[in-house]
């Protein structure tokens, strides 16, 4: 392997690191939320698209991001097997964002870290949403984060 | 708010604090350089790899102290966390990856570092002396009163007779010329 490519490799584990490193800011606000424990269950391996419901991946919105909260989102798995395209019937207010195109917020089923959704327009009605690996890949959440036990949504 | 690519340094790093993607802008544009003063000093591909995982990974856990006194620039800060690694790694005779491990850095295997050497410091003071040396008398002035004496640039200018505005400039040049001459690179370069 070349020199270049050891140092863009060293560059991509940096901050893969520094990323994690920033999260337990928002470890911190669960735990004010109440949460004593974080639990890993192997989501990020287990879960794929298609195993859950439209409708499931749909609710995991709203628990898994404060943002979401009051905004009855609908998600439809799409051709590609990965994405589920969400849209909210109402804009998200619990949260000031000026601007959520590329806007990441995680998903939460059964109360763990499931994955994670992209804003795709300024207002926040419409989202891609992915499970496990898709959503790590969409580099929305870290591959640290799945399946984390978060029995609230979060803030920002 | 400018761009990642527009933003200087020293902007970058305060954006840092909440973002690891504007401290990886910091990485991609410096890391070379870093990379080739550790080669250059110690001549082996594996170990000047893992002390520049070192450095970065030591800049990320201090990138909130950072003081921008080179106009923007994170280079002389970066080499002074290089220098420091590389002082460290012979002092202990292993080189130094406190700061990777504690950051989760991991890496692809670079194969088996050299043991840090004494040889790998030889001249490294000289060097800086020299490269001082080797700028011009109004310029090294400027440099030791604005990095050594800590002196904010309204001093400086007072300190020298000129405007904030040209002691800035003769500390950005003076720096930049510093840094060309630290960080020649070592022959073969990047491959």
């Amino acid at each position: 392997m070349t020199t270049e490519a050891d140092l863009r490799m060293l560059g991509d584990a940096l901050e893969r690191a520094a990323r994690r490193d920033l999260q337990p800011r928002r470890r911190v606000l669960l735990a004010t939320a109440g949460v004593a424990a974080l639990l890993a269950i192997g989501v990020g391996a287990a879960i794929a698209a298609g195993v859950f419901s439209n409708d499931q991946v749909a609710r995991a919105l709203p628990a898994g991001s404060v943002l979401f909260g009051g905004t009855h989102p609908t998600c439809a798995l799409q051709d590609d097997g990965v994405t589920y395209a969400c849209n909210l019937a109402a804009l998200p207010t619990k949260e000031y964002i000026p601007d959520h195109r590329g806007a990441k917020e995680p998903i939460t089923i059964d109360k763990h870290i499931a994955g994670g959704c992209i804003g795709l327009d300024r207002e926040g009605r419409r989202w891609n949403c992915y499970l496990g690996e898709e959503a790590v890949k969409h580099q929305i959440v870290d591959e640290g984060m799945l399946g984390q036990y978060s029995p609230v949504p979060t803030h920002g | 708010m400018r761009s990642l690519s527009k933003a200087t340094d020293a902007e970058l790093l305060r954006r840092s604090a909440r973002s690891s993607e504007a401290f990886r802008a910091v990485y991609d544009r410096h890391v070379e350089r870093i990379y080739r003063f550790l080669a250059g000093r110690t001549k082996d591909r594996a170990a000047a790899l893992e002390l520049t995982a070192e450095t970065f990974s030591a800049a990320w856990l201090a990138r909130k102290r950072f003081e921008d006194r080179a106009g923007g620039s994170a280079v002389p800060w970066l080499l002074g966390i290089a220098r420091n690694v590389l002082a460290q790694s012979v002092r202990a005779r292993a080189v130094e990856r406190r700061a990777r491990e504690r950051l989760g850095v991991r890496l692809t295997e670079p194969g088996a570092a050299a043991s840090p050497q004494e040889a790998w410091l030889d001249g490294l003071d000289d060097e800086l002396t020299q490269a001082l040396g080797g700028l011009a008398e109004h310029e090294r002035r400027a440099i030791e009163l604005r990095v050594l004496s800590d002196l904010d640039y309204s001093a400086i200018a007072s300190e020298l007779g000129i405007s904030p505005g040209a002691a800035r400039v003769r500390v950005f040049r003076g720096l930049e010329r510093l840094r060309k001459q630290l960080t020649t690179e070592p022959s073969g370069g990047i491959r």
